[in-house]
């Protein structure tokens, strides 16, 4: 009965999809309407339109969870895709625990990117599917459902992860009903020019506990990716399966698609590995599939941030914001030794490492946040944040107390949760070809959830007039590259030049600075990195230390407000590697900073009018991290 | 008016082997009346038919692709009447009450039922036209507007002063707006943009004033948390309709899942207007302003409840001293104990 409803739903959205277990025959292109990518190839009578670069930033989520995720459902999410649609389009929704939420500011697109693993099995198994019914563990998980409460559901999810799924709840049907259904969602609510809802699921791999996970987008409609079921860890655990599946998806239906890994602070040292877990070199093969696949990591999101950790740069007094470092999913303790490879700097750095090895750098990663929120609220702002889950982590006065996960005994609690991120995306139109295109060629960045403007370019030759110039983004494109860009030919011989602007977020704070990230590789083959402050609010000095001294703070504790009467609106700047070496390879990417903020424990604390414990961080200084620009030497 | 003669009618029903049947069915109706438990319990009968028997065969052949032998039949007819044996007396035992995994799975199984029924004919052009002319906001172009700004100040400067004097004089001789601005990554100017998209980037308060302005001439300042900006507004073009023949096609998806959405609430209104209901402790003494109170005789106090979204209303009638509930159920009734 339920395939008939998400079946005439898929009928619905014009005919846009097809159901999995009995694919459509191939459609050939015969269409002759151009689609708005090609009609906005101009040129144009409007001149926004006829752009030959990207002009507007997008805001979107590239992940989140609904009611058709295991976790999330046992969680007691009740809202599905399209309520997750709606909500990010700006529309009111009831959550889970029965407030009406609504987006201060809609988003421009939206991944619903449910876990593959045993794909709307739970909400099969409340719904009474008799096979389901007859295992017993599940007879045990659905009666801690019917219990309703957080405990009896956080029980559920532990036994889940202590004692694995059952893989009954890996049924075809089950499956492949969820997907024509997570599709049909996609294609009624994906407007092109207005919202792009992206088709795509994610892929949960986590041997012994330790968090492989990826994200994987499709570029495509309902007809090509009703081709394909997602593929769960239960079908395999390594990323190289996971690849396969994408090569094949893509010879299969003509179709494009992309993973993007996520929460490499809960790998245990697994994420961006220099060599395999048998202590073999990696090789070329996996070093050259991985980057086919991976063009972009999420590096911030509820469960942490992963830009870097303190001890991996010790000199960066901006590092371990909102740092998760407990250990994986299963309880085995964080070592020293891991950290290195489960940071977005560190992983940067080692990909040069493995592209002197192997001729390819497997981690020439774009940069973008997501929420990673199991609520299917995608929620990365302060004052409006609806948590990681809905077992007691939606608004409620305990919730900063209560434990939001477990890893093996150790609680993690809720004031731990990072209201973030938001994944911004330079492209020319609000579709699923021109967001898909901008994320695979890195023009992207990650905020932890305000919408800050940011500009990088790099090339030989910019002026410190062309960061004041109106036209700055046109400079920046024809006289270089943009984030996600390469380096390459030096003729000149000198160091280059980078083009840096970032503008505060419209409704938010301002701004303190604006620094860049250089990673190298050495002559002896190590690498090294150096942040650097290249332009800020402020009658400031850098001081002896090399350090530029705290902005201060405008925060009112008590009142949960502060004033943007520190800081600038705007930071622009031309910037000069002053260490460059042309036979060294280096990235290079800005992190900027806004002037300190109320996190979201200030305003839980303000409204529900409660006392938090001093180990509580009450504010921060959010940020964004653009995707890197490498420079490569040339061969010879 | 013709007479009505009943003569020929028994002679005719006397033919018919209904009435036959009826009347012998009526007899041993009586007989096993007076007799008790002589009445067949037609709940310990079951029968399994030839096409019951042959959908067993079916969807055996599904699953393993060929007819199952005669052994496997005979096994697939004892389970099946297994299954009926057992959840008759798990119905009598009413195993099924107060388990929420059946309850839903009915409550959906009506749910889909009527969606599926309610579904099925394609709309006409004059079903879609009427859902038309009834949403026609719905179907409107978004308010657009096309404007160039310049960013003059990062601070808030008032409309007297030599900064926006200057500039407006400036501007006004022609000045280019690249002159003049401030740097700034925000878009010199935007074209048929939506409120949303404006208020995207420059924020709400910029497109609060923004929008007031004049157009074809540069004024100001407009305020943003950016600062202060001049603004030029080329085009203020207020959403407009937009003909049946352009956005028929969004209007049969409309259509329909309005249809079905529509034909599952009614269905459910249409229910729970049958029943009473009462949520907390005082049962059926919790009245909401929808109730009406009326009298009903001397002896009884009525009260009427009315949800202005159910069709027929729910009466109930209160008997004083001894406050018990007599429910009147459909109006008639109620019309009926009334008007004693």
């Amino acid at each position: 009965m339920k395939q008939i409803l998400w079946v005439s739903a898929c009928l619905l959205a014009l005919g846009g999809c097809t159901d999995a277990e009995a694919p459509a025959p191939e459609t050939v292109s015969a269409n002759p309407e151009p689609t708005i990518q090609q009609i906005a190839e101009g040129p144009h009578y409007s001149a926004a339109t006829s752009n030959t670069h990207p002009t507007r930033v997008y805001w979107g989520d590239t992940h989140l969870h609904t009611n058709l995720s295991q976790d999330a459902f046992t969680f007691g999410v009740t809202l599905g895709a399209d309520e997750a649609y709606k909500f990010a389009k700006g529309e009111p929704v009831v959550a889970t625990h029965g407030e009406i939420a609504q987006l201060q500011r809609p988003l421009d697109f939206l991944v619903v990117s449910d876990h593959a693993e045993g794909l709307g099995a739970m909400k099969a198994l409340l719904d009474g599917n008799e096979k389901l019914l007859k295992v017993e563990r599940l007879q045990q998980w659905r009666e801690g459902f019917l219990k309703g409460t957080a405990e009896a559901r956080n029980a559920v999810a532990q036994d889940g992860r202590d004692n694995g799924w059952p893989l009954e709840l890996e049924s075809g049907e089950i499956k492949s009903d969820a997907w024509a259904h997570l599709r049909g969602a996609s294609e009624r609510h994906n407007d092109p020019g207005k919202f792009t809802a992206f088709i795509g699921f994610e892929w949960t791999s986590w041997p012994g506990g330790s968090n492989l996970h990826r994200v994987v987008i499709f570029k495509d409609g309902a007809d090509k990716t009703g081709k394909v079921l997602p593929f769960s860890q239960n079908e395999s655990d390594k990323p190289q399966d996971l690849w396969k599946y994408l090569q094949n998806y893509e010879a299969k239906t003509g179709g494009q698609v992309l993973a993007i890994p996520h929460n490499g602070n809960i790998s245990n040292g697994l994420m961006f590995p220099l060599l395999q877990e048998d202590g073999q070199p990696l090789g070329a093969t996996y070093v050259e599939t991985r980057s086919r696949w991976e063009p972009i990591m999420e590096v911030t999101q509820i469960k942490g941030d992963g830009e870097t950790h303190s001890f991996l740069s010790p000199n960066d007094e901006f590092a371990n914001y909102e740092t998760w470092d407990f250990g994986n999913f299963k309880g085995v303790p964080k070592t020293n030794d891991m950290l290195e490879f489960e940071y977005a700097r560190s992983a940067l750095k080692n990909g040069l490492k493995l592209e002197a090895d192997f001729g390819t750098n497997p981690y020439k990663l774009g940069m973008i946040g997501s929420t990673d929120s199991h609520t299917a609220l995608p929620t990365a702002d302060e004052d409006n944040f609806y948590g990681k889950h809905s077992a007691g982590m939606e608004p409620q006065k305990n919730r900063w107390k209560d434990p939001v996960g477990k890893g093996g005994e150790q609680s993690i609690l809720g004031f731990m949760m990072a209201a973030s991120g938001s994944a911004a995306v330079w492209a020319k139109q609000n579709t699923r070809e021109s967001i898909w295109d901008a994320m695979k060629r890195k023009e992207v960045y990650a905020t932890t959830g305000p919408r800050m403007t940011v500009r990088l370019f790099g090339g030989w030759d910019f002026q410190e007039a062309d960061a004041s110039n109106p036209d700055l983004a046109e400079i920046g494109y024809a006289g270089g590259v943009p984030m996600g860009g390469d380096l390459s030919a030096n003729l000149a011989e000198q160091a280059p030049t980078f083009l840096i602007a970032a503008a505060k977020d419209p409704m938010g704070a301002n701004l303190d600075r604006v620094q860049m990230v250089k990673g190298w590789r050495g002559a002896d083959g190590q690498t090294h990195e150096q942040v650097y402050d290249v332009k800020w609010a402020g009658e400031r000095a850098i001081g002896a230390a090399g350090k530029l001294p705290a902005i201060g703070s405008t925060v009112d504790v008590a009142e949960a407000t502060y004033a943007n009467s520190i800081g600038a609106a705007e930071l622009a700047t031309v910037w000069q590697d002053p260490e460059f070496d042309a036979a060294q390879q280096a990235f290079y990417y800005v992190r900027v900073l806004e002037i300190p903020t109320p996190r979201w424990t200030i305003y839980d604390a303000k409204y529900f009018e409660t006392q938090m414990a001093p180990m509580v961080k009450l504010q921060h200084q959010e940020r964004a991290y653009t995707s890197p620009i490498w420079y490569t030497p040339s061969a010879e | 008016m013709t007479k009505l003669r009943l003569g020929p009618f028994f002679k005719q029903a006397g033919k018919d082997p209904l009435v036959h049947f009826l009347v012998l069915g009526g007899l041993l109706f009586a007989v096993f009346s007076l007799n008790g438990a002589a009445v067949p319990n037609r709940n310990k009968d079951i029968h399994l038919s030839l096409e019951a028997q042959q959908h067993l065969a079916d969807l055996f052949e599904i699953t393993w692709q060929r007819t199952p032998t005669k052994d496997e039949l005979s096994s697939l007819i004892a389970e099946q009447i297994k299954e009926e044996v057992y959840y008759r007396e798990a119905l009598a035992l009413g195993l099924d009450e107060n388990d929420t995994i059946v309850r839903r799975r009915l409550r959906q199984k009506l749910e889909f039922m009527h969606e599926d029924l309610s579904n099925n004919a394609d709309p006409s052009e004059a079903e879609l036209l009427g859902f038309f002319n009834e949403n026609k906001d719905r179907y409107k172009t978004d308010q657009v507007f096309s404007f160039e700004q310049v960013l003059i100040s990062s601070k808030i400067v008032n409309a007297s002063s030599d900064e926006v004097v200057n500039a407006l004089r400036a501007l006004a001789s022609g000045t280019k707006t690249g002159e003049i601005s401030r740097s700034t990554l925000l878009p010199v100017s935007m074209k048929l943009e939506t409120d949303r998209s404006i208020s995207n980037v420059f924020g709400s308060d910029f497109l609060a004033e923004m929008v007031k302005t004049e157009v074809g001439k540069w004024s100001g300042p407009v305020y943003s948390s950016f600062g202060s900006h001049l603004v030029k507004k080329m085009l203020d073009e207020p959403s407009h309709p937009r003909s049946f023949a352009d956005v028929r096609a969004d209007v049969s998806i409309d259509f329909v899942r309005n249809r079905r959405e529509t034909a599952v609430a009614r269905y459910y209104q249409d229910l729970r207007c049958q029943y009473r209901v009462s949520v907390g402790k005082q049962r059926w003494l919790q009245f909401d302003p929808s109730f009406s109170w009326q009298s009903c005789g001397i002896v009884f106090l009525a009260f009427r409840h009315r949800p202005t979204s159910c069709a027929q209303p729910i009466c109930q009638c209160l008997r004083l001293p001894k406050i018990s509930m007599i429910s009147c159920g459909k109006p008639q009734h109620w019309e009926k104990s009334n008007s004693r």
